[in-house]
């Protein structure tokens, strides 16, 4: 039982090192998900390439977990366009495949048309460009070679295929709270570290870490459901203003006792954060001629009353 | 100067991604290495997304992926005759496996990869091949040796005589620097114009969170090049350590004018940016090593 629970623990602390925010354990859900979907559909429609069918949901559908694409419009845009332009190229290239000099040149043409149109008008989408050439390339061995059939069944597999993903996607449901609850923890961990570095005025040192939980945090708010989003974006937008004030005082002399005062309501609204728990208002006592030292408390506690409303839902 | 470069490192990055194409797809069309469909593959997803003079790891990330899918797929080869019904189902499982890792562990999306790809002409055919199972391994391990080369030969040939990592890092640097000169201006300005607190710090968020990241990616890319010489490195790490005084300089001064309203600590942090920038300025690496 000692060595189960030890192997859960270290399973568990790996997970989190790995995937501290939870981005990568929701694709493995959607991933067995639309998996199923797939599957059912198969047994429903029987395409008839199923290579066009399957092989473009494994390879495209990953695209909506980008975290580059950060709102609902720009994941959608950016799934439809991926599977209509791998459509379109599955037929070229399996109809030129015999003609093959004509299918080298050409298909340096097609990854230049579509490298400048997307640096021209679809920036985002520059990094995928490639793994879309990958689903056309994959098809075009199919025999027989170069039917115009064929070519059409594998379209609208492609198309099907993006039905169905589409579907499943907009079905399932939302799991980013839990991304921002991580995500915020590692950001008040941050912002607590920082609150040492000021104390001790040591200013060399880079924020990078507390920046990318930010990233994180910045990356999935558009995704939040409505209902929670108001108090969820209060909440963070309290503790980013006590990062900001912090700056402010990095190193200029300090009220030493009142900073680790500070830091520990911080540490302890971080424990109740990651237990999902309500905390108590903080008792610290602000100096009333240090203006920052007010400011810092009235933000804090505004955080804290915005988490207690929603820390049961998350 | 920058547009002009911005748009040289553009059409390089291009040229690279075009050029190993090419050379896969004309290895995959007219040759008859067995297998060679693996050479493209191999050449196309090292390719995407990846700034070149990352290339070094994501080729070791590549071929450690490989090597360790070929040697676990070996067991399940047998494990599978037991049930072939399990095939799709193995199938499905590795191919989610693929994009489960993040970013940085690409040689776990790999093993994956391999993985699946072996499964895929295991549910496609229909009728025994001839060719074995480690005779597949290893025609797959050349494949992908080959895909490897190709790659870092376009990296070598293309950008190391181009040195686009460096030339990408020095436009990095000019970029950042004006941007936080006109992040100044603005919250200086902005009492005149009437700003909305709220907006100038989305402002600031935005655009600070873009060029950090993107600047620590590429200094990253510079430290791993091999023919950076001591000074360089040292030369980023001083800057890399001023952009961060920096950014507590412009967030200092958002506080003080924008919320405390106090002109002494506003010209406080005001003198201090100017103090960091000069700093920041006199780190800029040069074009030439």
């Amino acid at each position: 039982m000692n060595i189960l629970s030890q192997i859960n623990h270290n399973v568990a602390h790996w997970l989190e090192k790995v995937d501290p925010y939870y981005t990568q354990r929701i694709i493995l859900r959607k991933g067995l998900y639309l998996a199923v979907w797939l599957t059912a559909f198969n047994w429903l429609a029987q395409p008839d390439v199923f290579n066009a069918y399957a092989l473009s949901a494994l390879l495209l559908a990953p695209f909506y977990e980008n975290p580059s694409l950060n709102t609902y419009k720009q994941k959608d845009l950016a799934l439809v366009f991926a599977f209509i332009i791998s459509g379109i190229g599955c037929i070229i290239f399996y109809l030129l495949y015999p003609f093959k000099f004509t299918l080298l040149f050409f298909s340096l043409a097609y990854l230049s048309g579509l490298f400048f149109f997307c640096d021209h008008f679809y920036p985002k989408f520059k990094p995928f460009i490639l793994q879309t050439i990958v689903v056309s390339a994959l098809n075009m061995t199919i025999k027989p070679a170069a039917s115009l059939q064929v070519a059409l069944d594998m379209f609208f597999c492609v198309m099907l295929s993006l039905m169905v993903t589409f579907t499943a996607y907009k079905l399932h449901p939302n799991l980013y709270p839990k991304v921002w609850h991580r995500a915020f923890a590692h950001y008040l961990a941050a912002v607590s570290e920082e609150i040492g570095h000021a104390i001790n005025k040591f200013d060399t040192h880079n924020f990078i870490k507390g920046a990318s939980h930010l990233n994180a945090l910045r990356a999935y708010r558009r995704l939040l459901p409505r209902k929670l989003l108001l108090n969820i974006m209060k909440t963070t937008v309290g503790i980013r203003n006590v990062q900001f004030a912090i700056n402010h005082i990095y190193l200029k002399d300090k009220d030493e006792q009142f900073w680790y005062k500070f830091q520990k309501e911080i540490d302890a609204f971080r424990l109740a954060v990651i237990a999902k728990q309500e905390i108590a208002m903080p008792f610290v006592d602000a100096n009333e001629t240090e203006p920052t030292q007010a400011y810092v408390v009235k933000y804090l506690c505004r955080s804290i009353i915005n988490w207690n409303k929603i820390c049961r839902k998350i | 100067m920058q547009k002009n470069l911005k748009s040289k490192l553009n059409y390089a990055r291009f040229g690279q991604i075009s050029f190993v194409f090419t050379i896969g797809m004309a290895m995959y069309l007219f040759t008859t290495i067995p297998h060679n469909w693996w050479i493209l593959l191999t050449v196309i997803m090292m390719s995407a997304a990846i700034e070149p003079g990352l290339i070094i790891k994501k080729s070791i990330n590549r071929g450690k992926g490989t090597l360790i899918g070929i040697l676990l797929f070996l067991p399940l080869i047998y494990l599978l005759q037991l049930n072939y019904r399990f095939i799709p189902l193995v199938f499905i499982l590795l191919s989610i496996g693929i994009s489960v890792p993040n970013a940085k562990r690409y040689d776990i999306s790999v093993i994956f990869m391999t993985m699946m790809v072996f499964t895929m002409n295991a549910y496609n055919f229909t009728v025994p091949t001839q060719e074995g199972p480690f005779e597949a391994t290893l025609n797959r391990g050349i494949c992908t040796v080959i895909g490897i080369i190709i790659c870092i030969a376009g990296d070598h040939f293309l950008f190391r005589r181009f040195d686009y990592s460096r030339k990408l890092y020095f436009l990095l640097q000019h970029e950042l620097c004006n941007m936080l000169e006109k992040k100044i201006e603005m919250i200086r300005n902005a009492h005149k114009q009437k700003l909305n607190r709220y907006l100038i710090v989305e402002n600031l968020r935005e655009s600070f969170n873009q060029a950090y990241t993107t600047i620590a990616t590429s200094a990253e890319s510079i430290r791993l090049s091999l023919n950076t010489n001591a000074e360089t490195k040292q030369k980023i790490n001083d800057f890399d350590i001023t952009i961060w005084q920096l950014r507590k300089a412009v967030f200092g001064l958002y506080y003080s004018e924008c919320i405390l309203q106090h002109n002494q600590s506003s010209e406080e942090h005001l003198e201090r940016f100017k103090h960091l920038i000069d700093k920041a300025r006199r780190n800029f690496i040069s074009l030439r090593n």
